[in-house]
């Protein structure tokens, strides 16, 4: 018709070998998008030191992060500081025990908090949401209502109840966090999906018979990354508040292991008698993290978002 | 001496992919009284220079040269200064009714704050004036709307309360962006009407700013094209419209669908018996709850009711009926994309109705649908080839990708997309580009039915008559039968070998193209092909006929279906069916009650004919 069917399997052969027009990917456009976007890049740059840091670091360390160095313990605002010939970097904590690796250990710990609650809870979020959204109707109420009455209980009330009944453990930490956190995040993408399911371009993908399970990963769920990622960056760093907060009332991480947040709850504490670095060295770590967080979420949703440049 | 003047009117945009030149040293004189026509494509900067003017141009913008509004300067200054001015000497009208009025405020409140704002009537005073200028505006029951939200309106009774607010000041200069655009022939022609008489009795002048050619060629004393910023011809719409001087001009006036001189529909393949879709006596209803007491009166909601149709193959079916007369509804029941509550639907024999969704799935094959916004029926995260490529992956997944891009490239060279497009997102197209990509993806499997849902509304009528044209080049390659859904009935005819009329989700007229455009049977036709505007200023606008008075009935009213029928009404109650006859050999029509007499002979005269055929129901 408008051309000649030569010309069109020529033009269709040069540019099939041609590179450019190999079909993109909403992925590789994203990865793209996300690597010239020069804070996204340098945070998770530093993420990743944060991480290749608080594990391969303790290769470093001189000390253990439960060994008593009882020769500064008389002395720690004076020879408990800082200092490369006692092999305390950081300095020690009022108990005499090395900050450097208690920083290693309490870094591990919280990033694994954040990471895996988040993932629990941005995981059964999302599809708990997803379904009821998608599903409406009947479903979506009884499962709305059930979230409606789990969220006027108060979390912090069922994470202490969980951590008293069941033993003190890092595992029962992550799923006490995660059950509490999820509830949020099933709304916002129930309420995302409810709004996307009536859009023209689901009812085209419909049109053209893809099923429901097509509709719902190819089209709804890559339209919710935006809002998904952007929570679930912004739940990683309260989770690990929320964790410190449970450490500090002596009901999360048990010692000698420790979070950041308990090592800054010490800090502060002692920062009165003049060891700065007891509140300085954790700080900075948790600083560090939960910036670079929020720029790497800020970074995923523009990349994500093939509107923004 | 101009009421207007622009001396060298620039408009600047600065955007991410730098300076855009909106606007390139316009001149333009409005004199007082006059009404002006400005036409030209999106784009071309017609809003924007007046929007400059006014002082309301976004953030981004920058204006520059002169603008005189009865000898003072009114570019450019002061917010405070501006504000005297407008709405108070001039006054503007917006192309989206619904998005121009504060939702939650009543629209006599609204009427009184533009009132207020610029002279010293106030209460009882303001009020009478308000009720005298929604009077005067055809509103009817004028003092009862008052109070009145605009969620209560109809699109053109809120149209007109945008009139009245921006004349409620008596300015001397009526700025109308696109004022009928999103509204129904009909009603357009009302609105219209309504303007040009105000403004005469006023003698206000009038800047009407439209793409529209038809809607120009009667009312405005002077018209101005505009191409890309520039102003490329001015003159009397005698001058314009019969001896244009520019090619844009001329292509311009040429996208315009002549009603009275159609273009051909696509040459009809030899037509067999058996027609490829059969729709029979098909029904949608919603259940509808009354909210105005506590527990309610559950009804039913009629939006098609009853419509019988077949479809041949290679044939085009056009649809026409203004908004809310269930073309949409219907489309969608036809595909299943909604489920019908009675009727049945087959496709080449085989009953569509009642399928499961697993069912379906191999009719969606050959049953395929293009929709009205371009735009939002496209993922938006989604590149051009991966939502071309999607039926494929969806009837064809053994297909190899390498072999998928081609299959796609070939589709989009057909629909006449560039190749280098593939890895664009919707986003970064134009509405005509995105319409293309919709029909690329309908077309990519070789439907056998082709369902456009008002597939060129939202464009400019010059991208309308290209995708015309490529739907009648696809249906003459592939031998497609189409069902063309529109409100235009101009456009329709363009594309359609038959047309069936629908009326509040009934059918009231079904014949072949020539037939209903020539010699409409029905009131509603007949008033509907009164209403387009015609792009010839040589012959006068018709005024809105006979039987339609104000805008369209609801569907939920009792006894919408006997609209046209008031003896059934009164003898047999709301109860009654009409009938659908055939007068002529293949022209149907509802029964209806005739005005004049010759209409009567006719109508009559076929209910007492023994032999008449009746349709299927």
């Amino acid at each position: 018709m408008i051309y000649g069917k030569a010309r069109v399997e020529r033009i269709a052969d040069r540019i099939a070998d041609d590179g450019f027009a190999k079909g993109r990917s909403l992925w590789r456009d994203a990865a793209g998008r996300f690597f010239r976007n020069r804070a996204a890049t340098g945070a998770l740059a530093l993420l990743g030191f944060i991480i290749a840091f608080s594990t391969a670091g303790s290769l470093l360390a001189v000390w253990s992060n439960e060994e008593i160095d009882w020769n500064v313990l008389a002395d720690i605002s004076g020879a408990g500081q800082p200092s490369f010939a006692n092999g305390h970097f950081f300095g020690v904590d009022s108990l005499g025990r090395d900050l450097f690796a208690r920083t290693l250990q309490a870094t591990r710990t919280s990033l694994a908090v954040g990471i895996i609650g988040a993932s629990v809870a941005v995981f059964i979020g999302t599809f708990y949401g997803a379904v009821a959204g998608f599903a409406g109707g009947f479903l979506d109420n009884l499962m709305m209502r059930a979230v409606d009455v789990l969220i006027a209980v108060p979390s912090m009330f069922i994470v202490i109840l969980l951590m008293v009944m069941f033993e003190r453990s890092l595992v029962m930490l992550f799923v006490g966090i995660g059950v509490v956190s999820w509830l949020d995040m099933a709304r916002i993408v129930r309420g995302q999906t409810l709004s996307l399911k009536n859009r023209e371009f689901v009812e085209a993908a419909h049109a053209t018979g893809v099923n429901w399970l097509g509709i719902v990963f190819r089209h709804i769920a890559p339209n919710l990354l935006g809002v998904v990622v952007v929570y679930a960056t912004l739940l990683v760093p309260s989770i690990i508040l929320v964790e410190s907060f449970i450490s500090f009332l002596g009901l999360g991480v048990q010692e000698p292991d420790t979070s950041l947040g308990s090592l800054i709850s010490e800090g502060s504490s002692t920062i009165i008698f003049g060891t700065l670095w007891q509140f300085a060295a954790p700080i900075a770590f948790f600083l560090a993290l939960i910036a670079s967080l929020y720029f790497i979420g800020d970074g995923l949703r523009d990349a994500l978002d093939p509107k923004d440049f | 001496m101009p009421i207007l003047s622009a001396r060298n009117l620039s408009v600047q945009f600065k955007t991410g992919d730098g300076r855009v030149d909106a606007v390139k040293s316009l001149n333009l004189e409005i004199s007082a009284a006059e009404c002006l026509g400005i036409v030209g494509e999106s784009g071309s900067g017609k809003s924007q220079a007046f929007l400059a003017c006014m002082g309301l141009l976004a953030a981004n913008g920058r204006a520059s040269g002169s603008v005189l509004f009865d000898g003072r300067e009114i570019l450019n200054i002061p917010e405070k200064k501006i504000n005297s001015i407008r709405g108070n000497e001039i006054g503007m009208v917006f192309q989206d009714p619904l998005a121009s009025l504060t939702p939650h405020l009543q629209i006599g409140r609204q009427l009184e704050e533009a009132l207020q704002a610029h002279t010293e009537i106030a209460g009882a005073e303001s009020k009478k004036v308000c009720i005298e200028w929604l009077d005067r505006v055809r509103i009817p029951e004028a003092a009862h709307r008052f109070s009145h939200f605009p969620h209560q309106l109809s699109g053109g009774m809120r149209q007109r309360v945008m009139i009245a607010i921006a004349m409620i000041c008596r300015p001397r200069l009526l700025i109308a962006d696109e004022p009928t655009t999103s509204l129904d022939v009909t009603v357009q022609a009302e609105i219209l009407d309504l303007m040009e008489a105000i403004g005469k009795s006023e003698g206000t002048a009038i800047a009407l700013i439209t793409h529209d050619m038809g809607v120009v060629a009667q009312m405005c004393e002077r018209i101005v094209v505009m191409q890309k910023g520039e102003i490329v011809e001015q003159g009397s719409p005698e001058s314009i419209f019969h001896s244009p001087g520019q090619e844009y001009t001329k292509a311009l006036l040429d996208a315009v669908p002549h009603f009275d001189k159609p273009r051909k529909a696509a040459a009809r393949r030899k037509t067999s018996a058996n027609p490829v879709l059969a729709v029979q006596g098909l029904k949608v209803h919603y259940p509808f709850r009354r909210t105005r007491s506590l527990l309610g009166r559950a009804s039913k909601l009629k939006a098609v009711d009853g419509i019988s149709f077949s479809v041949q193959p290679g044939e085009t079916l056009g649809i026409v009926g203004e908004s809310g007369c269930g073309k949409s509804t219907l489309a969608r029941s036809v595909l299943q994309l909604i489920t019908p509550t009675a009727g049945s639907v087959s496709w080449l024999g085989r009953e569509l109705a009642g399928l499961s969704r697993a069912k379906l799935k191999p009719f969606r094959k050959e049953l395929q649908i293009v929709f009205q916004d371009p735009t939002a029926s496209l993922d938006p995260r989604m590149t051009l080839g991966a939502t071309i490529g999607e039926p494929l992956a969806v009837f064809r997944p053994g297909m190899n990708s390498r072999d998928r891009r081609r299959a796609v490239l070939a589709a989009m060279e057909k629909v006449g997309l560039e190749p280098g497009l593939l890895n664009r997102y919707p986003h970064e197209l134009s509405g005509g580009q995105n319409q293309r990509v919709g029909i690329a993806r309908a077309m990519i499997n070789e439907p056998r039915l082709l369902v456009c849902d008002e597939a060129v509304s939202a464009l400019d009528v010059s991208i309308q008559r290209q995708i015309v044209d490529l739907l009648k080049n696809l249906q003459e390659e592939f031998g497609l039968a189409m069902i063309f859904i529109s409100h235009d009935l101009a456009v329709v005819r363009e594309i359609a070998h038959r047309i069936l009329v629908l009326y509040l989700g009934r059918a009231v007229e079904l014949a072949d193209s020539d037939a209903i455009c020539e010699t409409p049977l029905h009131p509603y036709t007949r008033s509907l092909i009164a209403a387009i505007p015609v792009p010839d200023p040589r012959i006068p606008r018709k005024r809105p006929v006979e039987c339609r008075r104000g805008d369209l009935n609801s569907v939920l009213e009792p006894g919408a279906a006997l609209r046209f029928l008031p003896s059934k009404l009164e003898s047999d109650g709301a109860s009654y069916i009409p009938k659908f006859l055939e007068p002529l050999p293949g022209h149907f029509v509802e029964e209806f009650d005739s005005i004049h007499d010759d209409q009567r002979t006719l109508a009559t005269g076929v209910k007492s004919d023994s032999g008449r055929k009746q349709f299927p129901r």
